[in-house]
């Protein structure tokens, strides 16, 4: 057992407990009780075997809980005290939004709701966690307890669940479209390296739209992390476009785990961009609760430095006529790595069933790494599934010819390594979005594409 | 404009050009012919500066200027253009917006402005235009998914919208049927120009009756065995180039003899 | 009989070769009527077994009995402690109950073993007549004769070796491990565990602490084997694991096809099989290991089977060396081998092929490593998986390119093919670049025999037990062309014996 897993217990254990219904309370003492009993992640843990646990360890992060109730109810437009002053729109630490004018902006700062603003649409209700438990009890607990906290393998979700109180909710009443919403996350580093935990629900109607947009960028540098639990329910043919900008300093670590149930016909699309972080890891994992429903997982990393990016996902075809696509693209430069697992289970009778798995990637510098698994596990026989793994280099000839019309070396990477990436962001519907989300690529190209 | 002499070549340790001696003047066009092997597109690549030629002997001039020391960018934005035997397919880079990039790059070089995408669309246009090539070339990726006519037609177009000083046509023929060459050839010839000169590489003597050569090369075993004006290209293609081998070459004429 | 059996030896080279018919009539549709395992049965003879169980008293009666230097007899217990300290793998994807190790016996021998029979002349007729019954060994040998050598094991000792001289003359040696170890204990002390280091894993430390007898090969330097190298393994006795030890020592430029094939008698508990295999490559050395695995897989309802827990390791020592694994696996009840390669030597390749099918209730775990230490290093992996019944098949495989390894290749195509509902195909393949010079590309697809190619074949009038035979034939190909003809043969015709009553 780690020493941080028992610094991070005993802190719980003195910490005042939080308040909340009596369920809750007993489960994050269970929560604290497993992770004080079997610590981090470790090598011999399947799915964390890439993962170096060693730069968490390294920033010894303080466990950052917030059992206060100052912010527990928070209005629209509201914000608190602790945070930004009332001030938070213009705080410094928010750089430029990836969208300008989306119908519902919320922000999240050192872990916790700080504000939320946007459109009154009927049926859309946006609350933090405690007005939520009010007002959803039954619903944000059938969610809450299903999510497995037990093991080592688990420790982040325990960490999460033993420290919940900080959260938001978001409920679409069925066949409401809720436009766009902008989720805005970031680290001060005030505190020193601390362990920010937070939760978010998803919870969409039959027949419901939205389109998320999740934007992590600090400016913080000293070592904090974020460890976010996320629990998105789809309701029959409902629609949720997820996509996540990632842009964090090298310094930060980010976990985020986020378990999605689809009912018959939902569609779920997520994007992922990593452009940044020192040590980063998206779980995702979608179970499909009815038939027809859809779900495609987009993502690339473009990483340089001593980087490190981790997307575990997984796909339960637990329900016939579903299909799901995993479509990721890595660019490594510097001593980064990237790590990709893709899964997809189809259950027995779960026929007509489509899995398609792709992962490129590019290694650009000698001390990058890439590691990548696909997963394919198929009980059914009226399936198509097929994936495919590549790992290269930037096409010398491809240079060669740029270079012959007088681009100069660099350029000509650069330019392969945005075409490469384009295969990812050519996906998203909204054009203007991709337009943007390329140029941060662009930007985040390191050194790797400059004259050697 | 360009002078070779003496140019030793090897690849992989294997010695490629032996001794080649060539030299071309602005506003003309050479043919350099020779069989399969004898080292034509090594020539052509040496000129472009693609990496794995090892020049052991022997020196390149290019307007006066030691050209083996500059990168193959620096050559490009110097006016040297190659239209290759196989172009390369970029998945994913806009033909536009390459060739714009590629464009601007070499403006900058020459420190003339940088064309904006309006601009650069009203050239794109014309050149076309005068090319008779269908734009919808300029939506797809760098050679990707084209027919080898498409391909050949674009390295043509690319040639017209770089406008270089000096223009190396790697075995143009090479995988077109006689309508395509045709078109070819006709773009080539629209772009032949007194401050231009063009070395036209070919096995075949085809593509000579469509471009017709100032002066003909022929190269064998890594050196220039015969030189003469378009008529050698006539007879190579009568006799063959065995006919070389078994020492046809002594059979030419004085005035044709290197 | 006897005199049939030197007919049987003679060289034959000039015969045509001949498929029997019984085994290889692809178009016969009796073949997919259910019919039981045709290779079950038990030899009666007596055998000289040890009571169950394992202690270090067994491992030094084991090591006594074969006579065998003390080092030997330290090796293994010093591997018997540490597989003491071991636990059995996390079976992530197989359904296994757990193994009691304490009621195995370790050691079984015919009881004639004292005089030991010194050619195939000598050996005991029932023998002889067991290998009949088996349907390929000896009439296959017999037009084998003059290509292949045979080294039998039966059980746990082996029982003979023939064409021993002509091996010689080419300085090829090829005997039994326990003779090796009397007759070449430099050798086999040199290598013995260089390449599966006897702390691998749980069944490689529980093999070299109880290994019995298996063969041992040895080609010098510039040699090129003159024939294609066979052994015939087989398991008797009841409740009796098998631990067989291979090493194949090719030196620097030589040459050797080694090919196993495996049938046992049916029985009702499950048995296990715990084999290594080593190999080394030195300079320029070339080696191709071919299997054919069919041991008895339990009965439709999963009762019984072997439980066949191999470490298969090739080691390419030397520059520009090459390691093929090229196997057929359709028996067993539950298959756990990774045939892989360590690309040592500069410019070394490794290859594995494989066509893995599981009917009934059979399990597969089956894949390959391919780690790449050497620069221009390449390997290729083509992976075949067939489910059919309540058939489980996985593909796992590890391809490695460590941080020296420039201009590493690697290409993986594993393919599986679903054959009714309650099966299943599973692909984990493991990608681990840290050189970026590498290439690696990996495949895979997953598909079931289309009803639109079995109408299409039904429509022609070609029956739909031969429709599925041909379509299955022809997604193994790629596999079957990389077997030495004979053995391509007699994976066909156990492919399609194996798939009987999958369909319908």
């Amino acid at each position: 057992m780690s020493a941080l897993a028992q610094q991070w217990g005993e802190s719980l254990r003195s910490a005042t407990p939080a308040q909340g219904p009596r369920w809750l309370d007993e489960l994050r003492l269970r929560a604290s009780d497993q992770l004080t009993a079997h610590g981090l992640p470790q090598r011999k843990d399947e799915d964390w075997k890439y993962t170096p646990m060693r730069v968490l360890e390294k920033l010894n992060p303080a466990i950052a809980y917030h059992p206060g109730s100052e912010n527990h109810f928070l209005e629209k437009g509201q914000t608190t005290e602790r945070g930004l002053n009332g001030k938070w729109f213009s705080d410094p630490i928010f750089p430029a939004a990836l969208l300008d004018k989306p119908d519902y902006e919320i922000r999240v700062y050192d872990g916790v709701l700080v504000g939320h603003e946007g459109s009154d649409r009927p049926g859309v209700t946006v609350l933090s966690l405690t007005e939520g438990l009010q007002r959803y009890e039954s619903l944000l607990r059938k969610h809450i307890e299903s999510v497995d906290i037990s093991g080592s393998a688990q420790a982040f979700t325990a960490l999460n669940t033993a420290t919940l109180n900080q959260g938001l909710v978001i409920h679409i009443d069925q066949q409401v479209d809720a436009g766009t919403m902008l989720l805005r996350w970031a680290l001060s580093g005030k505190a020193g390296p601390s362990i920010h935990n937070f939760r978010v629900f998803l919870l969409l109607g039959e027949g419901t739209r939205l389109q998320l947009i999740e934007q992590f960028e600090s400016a913080d540098h000293s070592g904090s992390a974020l460890n976010v639990v996320v629990h998105v329910e789809l309701g029959s043919n409902a629609v949720l476009d997820h996509l996540r900008l990632q842009n964090e300093s090298e310094n930060t670590v980010l976990m985020s785990s986020t378990r999605i149930d689809q009912a018959q016909g939902s569609r779920y699309l997520y994007a992922g961009f990593d452009l940044g972080g020192g040590l980063v890891r998206h779980e995702l994992k979608t179970v499909f609760g009815g038939s027809g429903a859809h779900a495609t997982f987009l993502g690339a990393f473009v990483l340089d430095n001593a980087r490190h990016v981790d997307n575990h996902i997984s796909v339960d075809h637990a329900s016939p006529g579903c299909s799901s696509e995993q479509f990721f693209r890595g660019v490594l430069g510097g001593r980064s790595r990237g790590v990709f697992n893709g899964k997809a289970l189809i259950r027995p009778g779960a026929d007509e069933s489509s899995v398609r798995q792709s992962s490129a990637n590019l290694l650009l510098s000698p001390l990058a790494q890439i590691d990548t698994k696909p997963e394919l596990e198929i009980y059914a026989d009226e399936v198509e599934a097929r994936h495919g793994a590549t790992v290269g280099q930037l096409d010398e000839a491809a240079i060669f010819y740029m270079r012959s019309r007088g681009l100069g070396e660099a350029e000509a990477k650069r330019l392969l390594v945005a075409a490469f990436c384009r295969a990812v962001t050519d996906r998203l519907e909204n054009q203007a979005l991709a337009g943007r989300i390329s140029q941060l690529i662009d930007q985040a190209m390191p050194s790797f594409t400059q004259e050697n | 404009m360009l002078e070779i002499k003496n140019l030793h070549v090897t690849v992989g340790g294997k010695a490629i050009l032996k001794g080649l001696d060539f030299s071309i003047e602005a506003g003309q066009v050479h043919a350099i012919m020779g069989p399969n092997g004898s080292g034509k597109s090594t020539l052509g690549n040496v000129i472009a500066g693609r990496e794995g030629y090892e020049v052991t002997q022997g020196e390149v001039l290019y307007k006066g200027k030691n050209l083996l020391e500059l990168a193959p960018e620096v050559r490009a934005c110097e006016g040297i253009f190659m239209a290759f035997q196989y172009p390369v397919e970029i998945p994913g880079v806009n033909n536009t917006y390459f060739l714009r990039a590629a464009l601007n790059a070499q403006r900058k070089y020459r420190g003339e402005p940088e064309l904006d995408s309006m601009e650069f669309l009203k050239l794109v246009r014309e050149k076309l235009k005068i090319l008779h090539i269908n734009d919808d070339l300029l939506h797809r990726a760098v050679n990707e998914g084209f027919s080898g006519g498409e391909k050949k037609r674009n390295e043509i177009f690319q040639m017209a919208v770089l406008e270089p000083v000096l223009a190396i046509l790697d075995e143009t023929d090479s995988g077109l049927d006689i309508d395509a060459l045709r078109l070819v050839a006709e773009g080539v010839n629209r772009l032949r120009s007194d401050d231009r000169a063009m070395i036209v590489i070919t096995h075949y003597q085809r593509l000579l009756d469509h471009i017709v050569p100032d002066k003909v090369h022929v190269l064998a075993d890594g050196k220039i065995v015969a030189r003469g004006g378009a008529e050698l290209a006539l007879k190579l293609e009568e006799q063959g180039y065995t006919w070389l081998e078994q020492g046809g070459i002594q059979s030419l004429g004085a005035e044709l003899r290197a | 009989m006897h005199g049939e059996l030197k007919e049987v030896y003679k060289p034959m080279s000039s015969e045509p070769t001949q498929v029997d018919s019984t085994s290889a009539n692809p178009s016969s549709v009796d073949h997919f009527v259910q019919q039981q395992y045709r290779y079950g049965f038990v030899t009666d003879i007596e055998s000289e077994t040890v009571p169950p169980g394992l202690d270090e008293d067994v491992i030094r009666w084991i090591s006594a009995r074969k006579e065998e230097p003390q080092w030997l007899l330290d090796w293994r217990l010093e591997a018997y402690h540490h597989w003491l300290k071991m636990s059995p793998p996390d079976w992530a994807h197989l359904k296994i109950k757990p193994i009691d190790f304490q009621a195995i016996s370790y050691f079984s021998a015919p009881k004639s073993d004292k005089d030991r029979p010194k050619s195939l002349d000598e050996v005991d007729p029932k023998l002889l007549e067991t290998y009949e019954k088996l349907g390929v060994p000896l009439h296959e040998r017999a037009r084998l004769a003059g290509v292949v050598a045979v080294d039998v094991v039966f059980d746990s000792v082996s029982l003979g070796t023939t064409f021993r001289e002509e091996l010689k003359k080419a300085g090829v040696i090829f005997c039994s491990f326990s003779e090796a170890v009397h007759d070449y204990p430099d050798l086999v002390k040199q290598y013995l565990g260089t390449v599966v280091p006897s702390r691998d894993n749980f069944f490689a430390a529980l093999n070299s602490a109880v290994f019995s007898d298996g063969s041992f090969v040895f080609i010098p330097k510039g040699v090129r084997c003159p024939m294609e190298l066979s052994t015939y393994f087989r398991i008797n006795a009841a409740d009796t694991g098998q631990f067989e030890r291979t090493l194949i020592i090719a030196e620097e430029r030589s040459h050797v096809s080694y090919l196993e094939g495996c049938t046992a008698p049916m029985r009702d508990q499950n048995q296990l099989h715990a084999a290594v295999v080593e190999l080394v490559a030195m300079d320029d050395a070339n080696i191709k290991y071919s299997t054919v695995q069919n041991w008895y897989p339990g009965d439709e309802n999963g009762v019984g089977g072997i439980y066949n827990f191999v470490t298969k390791r090739g080691d390419c020592r030397g520059d520009r060396s090459r390691i093929s694994w090229t196997q057929v696996e359709t028996g067993s009840a539950i298959t756990w081998k990774y045939p892989s390669c360590i690309l040592r030597g500069d410019s070394s390749v490794g290859e594995f092929y494989s066509v893995a099918l599981t009917n009934n209730y059979q399990q597969a775990d089956t894949g390959t490593k391919m780690i790449h230490i050497g620069r221009n290093t390449r390997s290729k992996i083509i992976a075949k998986g067939i489910s059919a019944g309540h058939g489980q098949n996985a593909y796992r495989g590890l391809v490695r390119i460590t941080k020296n390894a420039e201009n590493a290749r690697n290409y993986t195509q594993c393919d599986s093919m679903l054959i009714g509902k309650n099966c299943g195909a599973h692909t984990f393949p493991y990608i681990e670049v840290s050189n970026p010079s590498a290439k690696v590309e990996h495949e895979a697809t997953t598909s079931r025999i289309g009803e639109d190619q079995l109408f299409y074949c039904l429509q022609r009038g070609i029956s739909e037990e031969d429709a599925v035979s041909m379509i299955v034939d022809g997604f193994c190909k790629q596999v079957f062309r990389e077997l030495p003809m004979e053995f391509a043969v007699e994976a066909k015709a156990l492919l399609e014996v194996s798939l009987e009553g999958a369909v319908g």
